[in-house]
């Protein structure tokens, strides 16, 4: 089909697809320029207003540790909440189903949170697992701006029977 | 495909048409195709304060990507764009639009927590939380198929242009070398293509315009068959994960069509 096929899309599409295209293919040389870069400081000053965050960011990410070309069969990313902290090990409510506001209670050990600063009960993280045919890989973020604070807000029409005096204890039996 | 099972079970009961058989079997499709990457669109109405505050916004997520591009620096059409390079998937972010292309099965990706709800869903919900935020304005999936062929590569041209083109169609060239089909359905409120020919190996995946994320997986669609990209515009004014999963098994549905008239 190579070169045959035609699209007719309105609204821009295909230039944008091409764009993209582009940029996929061309991300590899962006990536070494960047390392050119670094290694002359003083040639960086110069080509780069301090507004420009070019090296900024290609330093941010120099440090991590990745193993490429992994294939994982399974991956999912669980917004959670913190529900208690020990000594070896950390309670989370998962959010397995957000659609259904559906949650898990799960135990992870307390190492896995060690790059979470503020690892107080009732805050947020992400846990990423990924797995395939044994073996599995768990990563967790800090959760703040990425944890969507609201879907653990339940609710749930408890509060329309407030004032039904059904806390009151009960004294006519 | 009909035609060709209905041979299969006649060949049980009577072996002597085992020959016919070995003839349609060399030609037979592999039951699965392979979706090799697919994009998701959503897009809104321009948010013209966009590039004052993307990095505010964005930066949570920057924990869990790989790489961040910036484009088009500080104008009003400033674009950042998140690799996700252990994963395979991408994420650009722009005052028109957010977009999301993944390398992998497309029907993976219809399960709770999957990358289309956190981060993807989560940074529009981000977005739309905005003042300057107005309305989404429509969604758009793009995705490509593969699907094997047992056939030799020389004859695969004409094979596709027996079953899919008319004689007509098919002598217009003596001799025919690539041919495709584009089918369009435009509705009032959706747009639909199908555009589906003869694939004669990875490296066509490559020039594509849903281009691959990485080459990570090319081997693994080094074979020849058919291939088939199919597009899927839709105008709605909210979009959740629900319109994620539909929005994919009514192109699946599409996909399904094709692959049954083949």
């Amino acid at each position: 089909m190579e070169n045959a096929i035609v699209f007719k899309f309105s609204e821009g599409d295909i230039n944008h697809l091409q764009e993209e295209a582009e940029r996929t293919s061309n991300s590899d040389v962006s990536k070494s320029k960047n390392r050119e870069t670094d290694s002359n400081f003083l040639k960086k000053e110069v080509e780069y207003s301090l507004e420009d965050s070019k090296e900024v960011l290609a330093n941010v990410f120099s440090g991590r540790d990745r193993i490429y070309d992994e294939k994982w069969l399974l991956s999912e990313n669980v917004q959670s909440r913190i529900v208690s902290v020990s000594d070896s090990e950390v309670t989370v409510d998962c959010l397995i189903d957000i659609s259904n506001r559906l949650f898990q209670h799960r135990v992870f050990p307390r190492r896995l949170f060690d790059n979470v600063k503020k690892l107080d009960k009732g805050g947020f993280v992400l846990i990423k697992t990924k797995a395939k045919p044994g073996a599995i890989r768990i990563d967790v973020y800090p959760g703040n701006g990425i944890v969507n604070e609201k879907f653990f807000h339940l609710k749930d029409g408890w509060e329309s029977l407030e004032n039904e005096k059904l806390d009151e204890k009960l004294t006519q039996w | 495909m009909f035609f060709i099972r209905a041979r299969e079970e006649l060949c049980l009961t009577f072996p002597l048409i085992i020959l016919t058989l070995v003839t349609i079997r060399k030609y037979r499709m592999s039951e699965n195709s392979k979706s090799t990457v697919f994009q998701f669109e959503v897009r809104y109405n321009h948010i013209l304060n966009f590039s004052e505050i993307s990095r505010r916004l964005l930066s949570p997520f920057v924990k869990l990507a790989s790489s961040i591009k910036v484009d088009n620096q500080g104008s009003i059409e400033e674009r950042l764009v998140l690799n996700f390079d252990e994963d395979n998937y991408l994420i650009t972010v722009s005052w028109d639009r957010i977009l999301i292309k993944v390398q992998g099965a497309i029907k993976n990706f219809t399960e709770s927590n999957s990358i289309i709800q956190t981060p993807f869903l989560s940074i529009l919900d981000r977005l739309m939380e905005l003042e300057g935020f107005g309305n989404v304005q429509n969604i758009l999936l793009a995705a490509n198929y593969v699907k094997k062929f047992d056939c030799d590569k020389s004859k695969l041209v004409k094979w596709f242009s027996e079953r899919a083109l008319n004689k007509a169609v098919e002598s217009v060239f003596p001799e025919t070398t690539d041919v495709a089909v584009v089918v369009e359905s435009k509705m009032k409120e959706s747009e639909a293509t199908v555009s589906f020919g003869p694939y004669f190996g990875s490296s066509e995946l490559l020039k594509r315009p849903i281009s691959l994320v990485s080459n990570v997986d090319l081997e693994d669609f080094d074979f020849s068959g058919v291939m088939l990209e199919s597009k899927y515009f839709m105008k709605v004014s909210e979009v959740n994960f629900s319109t994620f999963v539909d929005i994919v098994k009514v192109n699946e549905e599409n996909v399904q069509r094709v692959w049954k008239m083949l």
